[in-house]
């Protein structure tokens, strides 16, 4: 090996241990240490809720057999002796009121074509009693894709009960109309 | 029919028709709603589920889409919660993330030596954690209508923390350091491959040839 070949691995060699010490100075740490008493306080909130089992079937409007039809009910909508077998229920088991928020996926849609009946057409009331008027149908509200609130402030044990109603314009083509409608419960004042 | 076999079908008949009037539900327990995280880590929540219902639902935990657009997500697994589960009973459930880098960096060679600064103010990303009853209970078929789904959620804000450092040379003295142990090596290995009679001839032959051009000048 000449003097060209040593020099060569002097500087490679020092490279190597210039290297090794940067990287162990940027492992450089340090601790303080210092008296300290802990406190904390941990804020705890559940909800919780369920659907009917009329409404965890489903929402089906039967067969329409005669078009326009408006405000045609849902068949659950009246079927205990007239009142609504729709509800949502928060369980007493909760710690915070709760605010149902609703929306649907999509308009109905015929999977087989692709019609649909327009959002707008599908339609719920709500109230926190059921009877022959309540739900009141002249307070419907529509159905969005976004979530909306329809049901304030329900207190735990308490229910809010449903209807549901469907406009079907007179050319509307025949066929089987399906969406999904989702319930969500959210502490009382968060937004949707 | 004996006497037994009847009281059996007719305690069977009463619990179907009981069990047509209650159905599962779905509840969350949270203690934070905020969570103070750092770009290009993993995060994990803890959150609770339970079902103080009288009929045990299959929940999964996932973030609202608000989130979802910022979040890189780790696996949702779904959960059974039993029947009668309530809130004092209920059950963890993780819920783990990933913040993506979203602050700007000065970088060096494809990003491989990089210096954040932080001028940019603190990105916060509102949204909820949904615990989701699973799967979507029925589908709606025949004279068509809605299937209906249940959630449940708590709020989240995700304050993205933003690590100031300087630019970070330890991966090119990694690499510097490596590049000369090899170069180091090699040179090593050529010098003592060869036996030490034949290295000193070399070593002979060089100097004989110093000797030779040095005498003529």
């Amino acid at each position: 090996m000449g003097v060209n070949e040593n020099f060569v691995l002097a500087v490679f060699g020092a490279l190597f241990i210039f290297s090794i010490f940067m990287i162990s100075q940027t492992k450089i740490t340090g601790y303080a240490t210092t008296g300290t008493t802990i406190s904390n306080v941990s804020i705890a909130k559940y909800l919780s809720i369920t659907m009917s089992p009329n409404l965890t079937a489903g929402i089906q409007f039967g067969t329409i057999n005669i078009l326009p039809a408006v405000d045609h009910n849902a068949t659950g909508n009246n079927l205990s002796a007239g009142n609504s077998v729709y509800s949502l229920n928060v369980s007493a088991d909760s710690n915070t009121p709760v605010d149902f928020c609703l929306m649907a996926n999509v308009a109905l849609t015929d999977s087989s074509n692709e019609n649909t009946i327009g959002l707008g057409n599908e339609t719920y009331a709500n109230a926190s009693t059921t009877s022959a008027a309540v739900p009141d149908v002249t307070l419907q509200a529509l159905f969005t894709t976004g979530y909306v609130v329809g049901g304030a402030n329900v207190a735990p044990g308490d229910v809010t009960f449903y209807r549901f109603y469907l406009d079907v314009p007179v050319a509307q083509p025949s066929g089987t109309y399906n969406n999904s409608i989702g319930f969500k419960g959210v502490q009382t004042e968060q937004s949707c | 029919m004996k006497k037994e076999v009847r009281i059996g079908i007719s305690f069977l008949v009463i619990m179907l028709a009981l069990a047509s009037l209650v159905t599962g539900g779905v509840g969350i327990k949270w203690d934070q709603e905020s969570a103070l995280v750092s770009e290009g880590e993993k995060t994990c929540l803890s959150y609770s589920v339970y079902n103080p219902w009288p009929e045990s639902t299959y929940v999964t935990i996932e973030p609202s889409d608000e989130l979802k657009s910022i979040l890189v997500l780790q696996d949702v697994e779904s959960k059974l919660v039993p029947a009668n589960t309530p809130s004092t009973q209920a059950i963890p459930v993780k819920f783990c993330f990933k913040i993506p880098d979203i602050y700007t960096r000065d970088c060096w060679i494809s990003g491989l030596i990089c210096k954040q600064e932080c001028e940019e103010e603190q990105k916060v990303y509102a949204g909820e954690v949904l615990v989701k009853a699973v799967p979507p209970p029925t589908e709606i078929s025949g004279t068509g209508g809605s299937a209906t789904t249940m959630s449940v959620s708590a709020p989240l804000n995700i304050k993205v923390k933003c690590n100031a450092h300087a630019r970070n040379f330890t991966l090119l003295y990694v690499l510097l350091a490596i590049i000369a142990a090899i170069i180091i090596i090699i040179l090593l290995v050529r010098k003592y491959r060869k036996p030490k009679i034949e290295r000193d001839k070399e070593r002979m032959k060089k100097l004989q040839e110093k000797i030779k051009r040095e005498s003529k000048k």
